[in-house]
């Protein structure tokens, strides 16, 4: 059977990188869930405050931004094709 | 919270045009239709919000009217030459048609476009129109296409016959002072007018108070939009950065594969030449 450390080292990022940050993603969604939605007028108006700064958020001003990450992700996508063509 | 019009202080001169900040001579200087910088030395600021005091008062109110009338603003025929300024300020409409000779001079006077008395209507128009900046007028374009397709969405959304326009009623809420004391009696009179002067008065002080309370509101809210699109800007950023670790990482994997099949093909191709030879042998 072939050992190949790279390879090993590959895996074991991608396994612990994936875990870290849907523990991480999932923790902060859960703890802004929590207090968004407890019970109390404090926490109704600022969920409802937070609900139109959310809707008055101008996309234009990040146009530039979300165009060069979609251009990162179409590059990342053809490198994983690479990889299946080498 | 919203002050009514009264509410106002018709003229900073009371409160001291010197005596205000500079952010709120920006503030108020914009609002009478000035295009000012917020980091402009103070004497500039107070020259020109002078100089626009100053052409208020030249200027006929019957043609600032006109002008508020023409473009269907919601004014009371008694407002004062400072609040039509206001409304006027707010007027981004460049379809002159309608518009009185008095009120185009005022408008672009209040433009900032120099006229002269025997200037023809047309040539103003086509001045006032070169005074419009590209981006005012790509947003008033952006509105008038905005407008066209909403109107044709919303039944009823665009009458045929616009409808006569109408002044807001005057402010008559106190009788005057005869009537009161034919009404109530000498005593009785007086003082129910005093009554109503001091409720005016009260009334008049917590509308300012409102007022600079709905300013302060305003400022916490926008530092606030400032703190989100910051967060967002920052969020976008670990995002691209962590997209650019990816591929660089990627890349490296890619070059390990492409090292590994050439080296991994170079003993096959060995082994297979040394294969052949022997079978040549034999």
């Amino acid at each position: 059977m072939d050992f190949d450390l790279f390879y090993l080292f590959r895996y074991f990022l991608c396994v612990v990188c994936t875990i870290y940050a849907a523990a991480r993603t999932g923790q902060t969604l859960l703890r802004w869930q929590q207090w968004l939605w407890a019970d109390g007028r404090s926490q109704a108006l600022v969920r409802r405050y937070l609900m139109a700064q959310l809707v008055r958020v101008r996309l234009r001003r990040f146009g530039f931004d979300v165009l060069q990450i979609i251009v990162l992700l179409a590059v990342f996508w053809q490198v994983i094709l690479l990889h299946e063509r080498i | 919270m919203n002050g009514s019009e009264n509410s106002q202080p018709d003229d900073k001169a009371s409160t001291g045009l010197a005596d205000l900040p500079n952010d709120e001579l920006v503030r108020y200087g914009t609002e009478l239709g000035l295009k000012l910088r917020e980091n402009a030395p103070r004497g500039e600021l107070l020259r020109v919000i002078r100089q626009r005091q100053e052409l208020l008062v030249e200027l006929d109110r019957q043609a600032m009217l006109d002008v508020c009338v023409w473009a269907r603003r919601p004014v009371r025929q008694s407002a004062s030459k400072e609040q039509l300024a206001r409304e006027i300020a707010l007027i981004g409409k460049m379809d002159f048609a309608g518009l009185s000779r008095p009120g185009l001079i005022t408008l672009a006077k209040l433009r900032g476009v120099e006229t002269s008395r025997d200037e023809p209507d047309e040539q103003i128009k086509s001045r006032l129109r070169r005074a419009e900046s590209i981006s005012d007028m790509l947003r008033r374009k952006r509105r008038a296409v905005e407008a066209a397709v909403v109107a044709k969405l919303v039944p009823g959304g665009s009458p045929d016959e616009p409808k006569e326009y109408r002044f807001l009623p005057e402010n008559h809420a106190h009788p005057d002072l005869k009537e009161q004391i034919a009404q109530d009696g000498l005593v009785g009179g007086i003082a129910s007018k005093l009554r109503g002067v001091a409720d005016d008065y009260v009334a008049r002080k917590l509308d300012e108070i409102e007022h600079r309370i709905d300013r302060k509101l305003d400022e916490i809210d926008g530092r606030l939009q400032e703190w989100r699109d910051r967060e967002i800007a920052n969020r976008l950023r670990i995002i691209k950065i962590t997209l650019v670790a990816s591929i660089l990482v990627l890349l490296l994997s890619l070059g390990y594969k492409y090292m590994d099949r050439l080296v991994g093909s170079a003993p096959a191709a060995q082994g297979r030449q040394g294969a052949a030879s022997v079978a040549t042998r034999d």
